[in-house]
C-alpha cells in the first residue's frame, strides 16, 4: 500500500490528510494542537489517526509537514538571543532600517524590536567592494573578541552578514570559520546563504531572522525526525517553505526562516490544484476567516510569487511596520477582514469594519459569550445567511437577538435599519477584500475578469458571492470543508528549492560563462536534494530567471533565462523584456541599456499528480438535498425572501440549481446570490456562475 | 442619503477606492523611475485633484509638502489657461519653486481628465530630479537663475502631442538627461494610470463627475479638523525658534492664534531672506510645512485632503526667509523650511503636551558627482541621512528616521554600485539622543571616501540641516547633539562649511568627508527617566556611563552595569530637576 501523509500545525488545530496514492482517496483528521510542544500532539495524532485505520507508520511512503511555528516565533519574540556580525562601521543596520516613516501623520509609530539587540551586535574590520574584491581581509581578533562577549551573554545563535557578501561570500566564510573553531556547536547564519541579494538592510534582517529561529527550529524538526523513525516510518519527510514547494527537512533545516509562510503557500497550491481540477488556470484565492482574509493569485496554474516579505508587523495590515525577508514567497494578501471583523464609525461619520476584530474571545455578539460591538459574523446571521440551529453543524446556537443588539447603535448613527445595517456591514467588508485583490491584479497588468475565484474559510462562502459580483468574476468555486486545503496542498507541492544570487552586470557587456557557473554552482546544492529525495536525473526541472531593470531604475521585473545559456538570443531577451515591461506599466523608456541584478534559479522535481477519486454522477436535480426554505436578505431585491436551503453533503455530482439560494455544511455556508446558478461537480467543489456567465468547466 | 447625494456607504467605498488609485499611481512611479531620490527615497508624491483645483485623495506615502503643493500648481492651471483652453490629452509640466515645492529640483507633472467632453479631475505627481543643473556649490549661490533649469508652467502634452521642444530644452539644461526624461515620461504615466483608474471608478458607479464625493470628503474632513481645533482652548500660542543652518542666527517667530474652529497663523518677525546659500524658503513650502504639522498633532487620523485644511489661515510677511521674493536662491529650502514643523510643535507644546514630539534632528543630504570610469559620463548619486526623531510622552524618539521630511536612505550598497566611492561606517552616534525622561532618537555618523583603485575624483556636497543649534527638547527633557560636517575626520568649523561644504574634493582613497546628522529631543527631565532604561541604553552603547551619570544621575558599575541605587539616589538628590547638559559627544575623529 503507498500513502502519503499531509500535516500542517496551526494555532488550534493540527490538520492531517492522508491520500491513498492508488486510489485517489483522500482522508483528513485533526487533532487539537498542543501549544508548548506542538510536536507532541502531532504526534500523538497521528499515531491515532493511522491506528484507527488499521495502518503503520511503515506504510507512508512520505510525509510533508507545514507549520506556523517560526511565524509565531517572530511575531511572539520568543525566538534565540542572537549575536550579529557586520562590517566594522555597519553593525546598526538592522536597526536603521530604511530611515523612512510607514505613516506620515502618526508622529507616535513604533517598530519592532530589532531581533538582535545592539550589544550584541559588532563590528569586525574587513570589506568587499562592489565588484567582489578583498579589500580588507577578515580581522580575526574582532571576531575572537565578539565570541568571547557572545559566550558570556549566552548568545544562542550567530548572523554574520557582510557589505557585498552577496557577490563574494569570501570574507563571511573566513568569519565563520573563525567562530567555528573557537565555539564548535554554535549554529551560524551567513547572509551569502540565506539571502545573497544586494540591499544590505533587507539581506541583514533576513540572516538575523534566520538565526532567531534556528536553534528552536532545530530541535523542533530532530525531535520530529527521530520520533518518526523511531515509529518505524522510512520514507522521506519533507517540509513546506513559503515558496510552495516542499524540501527534505535535512536540508531546509539551516534555513528555517524559508518556513514562515508554510501554511499560506500550501492553501495558495490547494487553490491551483482545485482551479486546475475544473480547467482554470488563471484564479484569485480568497480565504476567509475569523480575523482575516488572504488573497492570493493564481498564474497559469501556480501561485503568484514574490520574491521578498514582510512579517510581524507591528501594524498588521502597515507595510513597512515589520521585519523584511529576502526569499522566494506565495505572494498572499492579508486583510482586516474576516467574520469576527468589527463594525464601528470613523470620526468622519462613516461606516468601517476592521481591522480590530472579535475573534474568538468574546466573539461575535451572537455567539453568546459577552462580545457586545458589531461583526460581519453578526450581520451574516441578521441577513440571514447563517443558520442560528446549524453553525459548527449545530454545535453552537447564535443568538439573533445578541446580534441585532449590536447593531443598534450603529443603526441608528446612520438612521439605518438593523437590516439595512447588516447589509451595509456586509457591503463593506465584500468590498475591502475586492480592493485588495483588485491592486493585486492590476500590479501584475492583468483584469480581474479574466480570472475565477476560489474560496475558503469558514466565511469566505458567505461572502464570496458577493466578492465575485464586485470585481465580475464569472464562477467561484468553493472548495470542500474547512481545513483541506492547506493539508491537500502539502500532498501536492512539488519538491523544490528556490536559489538566487546578485551579481549586477549590464546585459550588452554580461560574461555569459560566469552567469552559467553561477547558476551551476547553485543548482549543484539543488540536484543534491533532488537525488537524496529519490528524484530520477531526468525528471529534474530547472527554471532560470533574471532580475532585470533599465540602467538607473531601483526596481526590477524577473524574466525567464534558458538553461542552456551559449543559446542565449539577447535580442530575444530585449524584446521579451520589452513587452512584460510595457504590459505592466504600458510606457518602455526604448533608448536606456538592460541591466541584470539578482540570478534566480528554481531546481524542481516532478511528482506524479494527485488523482483524487471522482464522486458517482447524481443526475441535475437536487431535491435530495432540499432541506426547506428560510428568510434571506438580498440588497439587490431589497427586501427578505423565502430561499432554499440546501445540504451540502447531500449534493450529488451534477447536481444544478437556481440562485438565490443557501448551501450549509458544518463549518461554513455557501451564499448563491439571486441571478446565479450553482452546480456541484465530481470532487466536491460547488461552482457558482454569476448571471449570463458560460457554465463551463467543472470536470 | 448625505447632504450631497450620496449615501455613506458608497462614500466609504469610493473614498478608500481613491486613495487606492493614488496609491497605485505611487507604485507605478516608483517601480518606473530612474532616480533613487524616488525609488529608494521616496522623494515624490501622487494626488488625485478635482475640478476645482482641490485635492481629494494622495497616496499613503506621499510626501506631505507634496500633497500641498500639487492643488496649488493646478489652481494656476486653472488660473492661467482657463477652463476652456484645458483639453483631453493636455499635460501640464513646472517647477518654479515659488508655484511649485520651493526647489526646482521637484518637477509637477499634471494629467487634467475628462468624461464626455467635461473636465473631471487630475491627477498629478511631483519628484525630487536627479539634476536640473545649475551650481553645484550651492552654498556660493546668490540667486535662483544660478539654480539651473526653470520650467514655467506649460503644456507638456497638447492634445495628445508630446511639446519636444519643451522635452529638448530640459535635457539640454540638466547632467543626467537620461533619468530626468525617463522620470518625466514615468509621472506622466503614472498620472495615466490614476486618471484612467478614476474613470473607471466613476462607470462602476455611475456617477457623472467627481462633484458630489468631492464635496462630501471636503466637508466631512473640514468639519472634523473644525471640531479639533474647537477642542482647543482659544488664544494665542507663540514660539521663536533660532536656526542657524548657514553663516549667521536667524529666527522664525510663530504666532499661532486659535479663535473657535478656526486657527490663523503669522511668522511676523522671523528674519529676512538671505542673499547667499540657497537657504530661502518659498510660501508654497512653508504653507506645507505648516499645514503637515497641524495635520499631524490635530487629525492624524483622517486621510489627507484640502478640507482638512480649510479652517487653517498661514501667512508669512513677503521678504521674511519664510516667504522669500523672487529670485531669492533657494535650493536648500529644507534646511530652514523643516524648522517650520518644529516651530508649530513648540507653539502648540503650551496645549497639547500629549500630542507633539520634540524636536527632530532633520536629514543631511548629499551628492556625490563622479566622472565614470572611461567614457566620460558622469556618475551621481544622492544620498539621504535621517537624523533622530523627537521623543514624546508615551516614547523614546526612534533613532535614525525622517522627520518632518519622508524620505528614506539609499541602501549602501546600491550606492555603491552607482559611484565610484566606498562608504566607511554608517553607525549611530553613542550619546547623541536628547536627554530625557524619554530620550531622543540618535543621529548617524557616515564617511565616504574614494573606491580604493578609481582613477578619476569626485565632488561630495553635504547639506546639513540642525546644525549649530541642538533640535529642542521639550517639557524638561535637552536638545539632542546639532549636526556636523567632516573633513578627514575633522569637524569643520562655520566658516569652512560656509566655504566649502557643498563641494568637497576627493581625488584619492585616503581621502574622507562625513557628516554626522543632528539627534533628536528628549521629552521630560531626565533624571525622571527609569534607571533601568538609563542601564539598558548604557548596555547597548546608546548612551555613555559618563551620560548616564551625569546627566541621567544613575551610576551603574563599568564592568557589570549593575545600577548601584544608592550611589544614583544621592546622585539624582543633588541635581537641579529640569533639562540635564548634553552628554559628552562622540569625539571628532574617533573611529566609528
Amino acid at each position: 500500500m503507498s500513502y502519503e501523509l499531509g500535516f500542517d500545525i496551526g494555532g488550534t488545530f493540527t490538520d492531517f490528510a492522508l491520500l491513498n496514492r492508488e486510489s485517489g482517496e483522500l482522508e483528513i483528521f485533526k487533532a487539537l494542537t498542543t501549544a508548548d510542544n506542538p510536536e507532541v500532539g502531532a504526534l500523538a495524532g497521528l499515531a491515532t489517526f493511522l491506528r484507527e485505520r488499521g495502518l503503520s507508520h511503515d506504510s507512508l511512503l512520505n510525509v510533508y509537514h507545514g507549520t506556523t511555528l517560526v511565524a509565531n516565533t517572530l511575531i511572539e519574540h520568543k525566538g534565540a538571543l542572537v549575536g550579529a556580525l557586520a562590517t566594522a562601521g555597519f553593525r546598526d543596520i538592522l536597526e536603521m532600517r530604511s530611515e523612512q516613516r510607514y505613516a506620515i501623520y502618526d508622529l507616535f509609530l513604533q517598530y519592532p524590536p530589532p531581533l538582535s539587540p545592539r550589544y550584541l551586535r559588532r563590528g569586525v574590520r574587513e570589506r568587499i567592494d562592489r565588484d567582489g574584491r578583498v579589500l580588507e581581509p577578515v580581522c580575526e581578533k574582532d571576531v575572537l573578541r565578539a565570541v568571547a562577549d557572545f559566550k558570556r551573554a549566552g548568545v544562542e545563535a550567530i548572523a554574520i552578514a557582510c557589505l557585498h557578501a552577496y557577490r563574494n561570500p569570501q570574507n563571511e566564510r573566513r568569519i565563520a570559520e573563525i567562530v567555528g573553531a573557537a565555539w564548535p556547536e554554535i549554529p551560524l547564519s551567513l547572509s551569502s546563504d540565506i539571502a545573497p541579494e544586494i540591499r544590505e538592510y533587507e539581506r541583514t534582517s533576513t540572516t538575523v531572522a534566520n538565526a532567531y529561529t534556528l536553534p528552536l527550529m532545530a530541535r523542533y524538526l530532530k525531535t520530529l525526525d527521530d520520533r518518526l523513525a523511531e515509529s518505524g516510518f522510512g520514507g522521506n519527510f519533507y517540509l513546506m517553505l513559503s515558496s510552495g514547494s516542499s524540501a527534505l527537512a535535512g536540508s531546509a533545516r539551516s534555513q528555517p526562516i524559508r518556513l514562515v509562510e508554510s501554511g499560506p503557500a500550501a492553501g495558495a497550491l490547494a487553490a491551483a490544484y482545485y482551479g486546475g481540477l475544473a480547467s482554470h488556470q488563471d484564479l484569485i484565492s480568497f480565504d476567509m476567516g475569523g480575523t482575516t482574509a488572504k488573497v492570493a493569485l493564481i498564474h497559469e496554474g501556480a501561485p503568484a510569487a514574490a520574491s521578498n516579505l514582510e512579517v510581524a508587523r507591528v501594524h498588521r495590515f502597515t507595510k513597512g511596520s515589520g521585519y523584511p525577508l529576502q526569499f522566494p514567497t506565495v505572494n498572499i494578501l492579508e486583510s482586516g477582514a474576516g467574520g469576527g471583523s468589527i463594525a464601528w464609525v470613523d470620526s468622519l461619520g462613516l461606516l468601517k469594519v476592521g481591522p480590530q476584530s472579535a475573534g474568538s474571545d468574546p466573539g461575535p455578539a451572537c455567539y453568546g459569550f459577552g462580545g457586545a460591538r458589531p461583526t460581519v459574523t453578526d450581520a451574516d446571521l441578521i441577513l440571514g445567511f447563517l443558520n442560528p440551529d446549524y453553525f459548527l453543524g449545530g454545535a453552537m446556537a447564535l443568538d439573533e437577538s445578541a446580534a441585532a443588539r449590536a447593531l443598534e447603535p450603529l443603526a441608528r448613527a446612520f438612521d439605518w435599519s438593523i437590516v439595512q445595517t447588516a447589509a451595509a456591514i456586509h457591503q463593506l467588508v465584500n468590498e475591502n477584500m475586492a480592493a485588495a485583490a483588485r491592486i493585486h491584479i492590476l500590479e501584475n497588468g492583468r483584469d480581474p475578469r479574466d480570472y475565477a475565484m476560489i474560496c475558503f474559510g469558514g466565511a469566505g462562502p458567505v461572502h464570496a458571492a458577493g466578492v465575485a459580483e464586485i470585481l465580475g468574476v464569472a464562477e467561484v468555486i468553493v472548495a470542500p470543508g474547512a481545513g483541506v486545503a492547506s493539508a491537500i496542498g502539502l500532498l501536492i507541492a512539488p519538491v523544490a528549492f528556490d536559489y538566487s544570487r546578485s551579481y549586477p552586470t549590464m546585459l550588452a557587456s554580461a560574461d555569459w560563462r560566469a552567469v552559467g557557473d553561477l547558476f551551476e554552482e547553485m543548482e549543484a546544492g539543488g540536484r543534491r536534494m533532488l537525488r537524496a529525495a529519490g528524484i530520477p536525473k531526468e525528471e529534474t526541472l530547472i527554471e532560470r530567471q533574471v532580475d532585470g531593470r533599465f540602467q538607473g531604475q531601483l526596481h526590477e521585473i524577473q524574466a525567464p533565462l534558458p538553461v542552456d545559456l551559449s543559446a542565449m538570443q539577447e535580442d530575444g531577451f530585449i524584446s521579451r523584456f520589452k513587452a512584460r515591461y510595457r504590459e505592466l506599466y504600458h510606457y518602455v523608456p526604448d533608448h536606456t541599456p538592460i541591466e541584470l541584478l539578482t540570478w534566480r534559479v528554481r531546481v524542481s522535481g516532478k511528482r506524479a499528480p494527485v488523482k483524487l477519486a471522482r464522486l458517482p454522477e447524481a443526475g441535475a436535480d437536487p431535491a435530495r438535498a432540499f432541506k426547506g426554505r428560510r428568510r434571506a436578505y438580498f440588497a439587490e431585491r431589497g427586501d427578505f425572501a423565502m430561499t432554499p436551503v440546501y445540504d451540502r453533503y447531500r449534493l450529488g455530482a451534477g447536481m444544478t440549481f437556481a440562485g438565490p439560494a443557501i448551501v450549509e455544511e458544518r463549518e461554513s455556508t455557501i451564499v448563491v446570490r439571486p441571478g446565479m446558478h450553482a452546480r456541484a461537480d465530481a470532487y466536491g467543489n460547488i461552482h457558482l456562475f454569476r448571471a449570463g456567465a458560460q457554465q463551463e468547466g467543472g470536470e | 442619503m448625505t447632504r450631497n447625494g450620496i449615501d455613506a456607504l458608497t462614500l466609504e467605498i469610493l473614498w478608500q477606492r481613491l486613495i487606492t488609485v493614488a496609491d497605485q499611481m505611487s507604485t507605478t512611479l516608483a517601480r518606473t523611475a530612474f532616480s533613487t531620490t524616488i525609488t529608494a527615497s521616496n522623494d515624490y508624491g501622487c494626488v488625485l485633484i478635482d475640478e476645482d483645483g482641490q485635492c481629494i485623495a494622495h497616496a499613503h506615502r506621499s510626501l506631505p509638502i507634496f500633497n500641498r503643493t500639487m492643488p496649488y500648481t493646478t489652481g494656476l492651471i486653472l488660473e492661467r489657461f482657463g477652463r476652456e483652453n484645458i483639453g483631453r490629452g493636455d499635460v501640464f509640466i513646472s517647477n518654479d519653486p515659488w508655484e511649485n515645492a520651493g526647489h526646482n529640483p521637484d518637477i509637477t507633472v499634471i494629467t487634467p481628465f475628462f468624461r464626455g467632453g467635461a473636465l473631471v479631475g487630475f491627477a498629478a505627481s511631483i519628484a525630487h530630479h536627479a539634476d536640473v543643473g545649475g551650481a553645484v556649490d550651492t552654498n556660493q549661490v546668490r540667486d535662483s537663475y544660478e539654480e539651473g533649469l526653470l520650467i514655467p508652467l506649460v503644456k507638456l502634452y497638447r492634445a495628445g502631442e508630446i511639446n519636444q521642444t519643451a522635452l529638448d530644452f530640459i535635457a539640454a539644461n540638466v547632467r543626467l538627461p537620461t533619468a530626468v526624461i525617463g522620470d518625466i515620461h514615468a509621472q506622466a504615466a503614472a498620472n495615466q494610470t490614476g486618471a484612467e483608474r478614476c474613470l473607471t471608478l466613476l462607470d462602476e458607479y455611475g456617477l457623472p463627475d467627481l462633484r458630489a464625493v468631492s464635496a462630501e470628503i471636503h466637508e466631512r474632513s473640514e468639519r472634523a479638523m473644525r471640531r479639533a481645533i474647537a477642542a482647543l482652548p482659544d488664544g494665542v500660542y507663540r514660539s521663536r525658534v533660532v536656526v542657524d543652518e548657514f553663516d549667521q542666527p536667524l529666527q522664525l517667530v510663530c504666532a499661532m492664534e486659535v479663535r473657535g474652529e478656526e486657527i490663523f497663523i503669522d511668522f511676523n518677525g522671523t528674519s529676512p531672506q538671505q542673499p547667499r546659500g540657497a537657504i530661502n524658503v518659498t510660501h508654497t513650502f512653508t504653507r506645507g510645512q505648516i499645514s503637515y504639522a497641524l495635520k499631524a498633532t490635530l487629525l492624524p487620523d483622517v486621510p489627507g485632503n484640502d478640507g482638512c485644511y480649510r479652517p487653517i489661515h498661514a501667512s508669512a510677511p513677503p521678504g521674511c526667509i519664510l516667504n522669500a521674493r523672487r529670485p531669492a536662491s533657494v535650493s536648500q529650502r529644507h534646511r530652514i523650511g523643516a524648522h517650520i514643523f518644529g516651530a508649530v510643535i513648540q507653539a502648540l507644546a503650551e496645549v497639547l503636551p500629549e500630542r507633539v514630539i520634540a524636536g527632530s534632528g532633520f536629514l543631511v543630504s548629499t551628492r556625490v558627482f563622479a566622472n565614470a570610469d572611461e567614457d566620460g559620463a558622469i556618475s551621481h548619486s544622492y544620498l539621504f541621512s535621517a537624523g533622530g526623531m523627537g521623543a514624546n510622552s508615551q516614547d523614546n524618539g526612534i533613532s535614525t528616521v525622517q522627520v518632518p521630511a519622508l524620505a528614506g536612505a539609499v541602501p549602501v550598497e546600491l550606492f555603491e554600485i552607482s559611484v565610484p566611492i566606498l562608504t566607511r561606517c554608517r553607525e549611530f552616534i553613542e550619546d547623541s539622543g536628547g536627554a530625557g525622561a524619554q530620550r531622543g532618537g540618535l543621529a548617524q555618523r557616515m564617511e565616504l571616501s574614494l573606491l580604493p583603485g578609481f582613477a578619476g575624483t569626485a565632488t561630495v556636497s553635504v547639506h546639513a540641516a540642525g546644525q549649530n543649534v541642538p533640535p529642542f527638547g521639550l517639557r524638561g527633557g535637552a536638545g539632542g547633539a546639532p549636526a556636523q560636517i567632516l573633513r578627514e575626520g575633522k569637524v569643520l568649523s562655520r566658516a569652512e562649511k560656509v566655504e566649502h561644504a557643498s563641494a568637497m574634493l576627493l581625488t584619492n582613497a585616503a581621502e574622507t568627508v562625513g557628516f554626522e546628522t543632528a539627534a533628536g529631543g528628549g521629552y521630560g527631565p531626565p533624571i525622571e527617566r527609569e534607571p533601568a532604561s538609563v542601564q539598558a541604553d548604557a548596555r547597548d552603547g546608546l548612551i555613555s556611563l559618563a551620560q548616564a551619570a551625569s546627566v541621567y544621575g544613575v551610576i551603574l558599575d563599568k564592568d557589570s552595569l549593575e545600577i548601584d541605587f544608592e550611589a544614583t539616589a544621592a546622585r539624582r538628590k543633588t541635581m537641579v530637576r529640569g533639562a540635564g547638559r548634553l552628554g559628552e559627544r562622540c569625539k571628532p575623529g574617533m573611529a566609528c
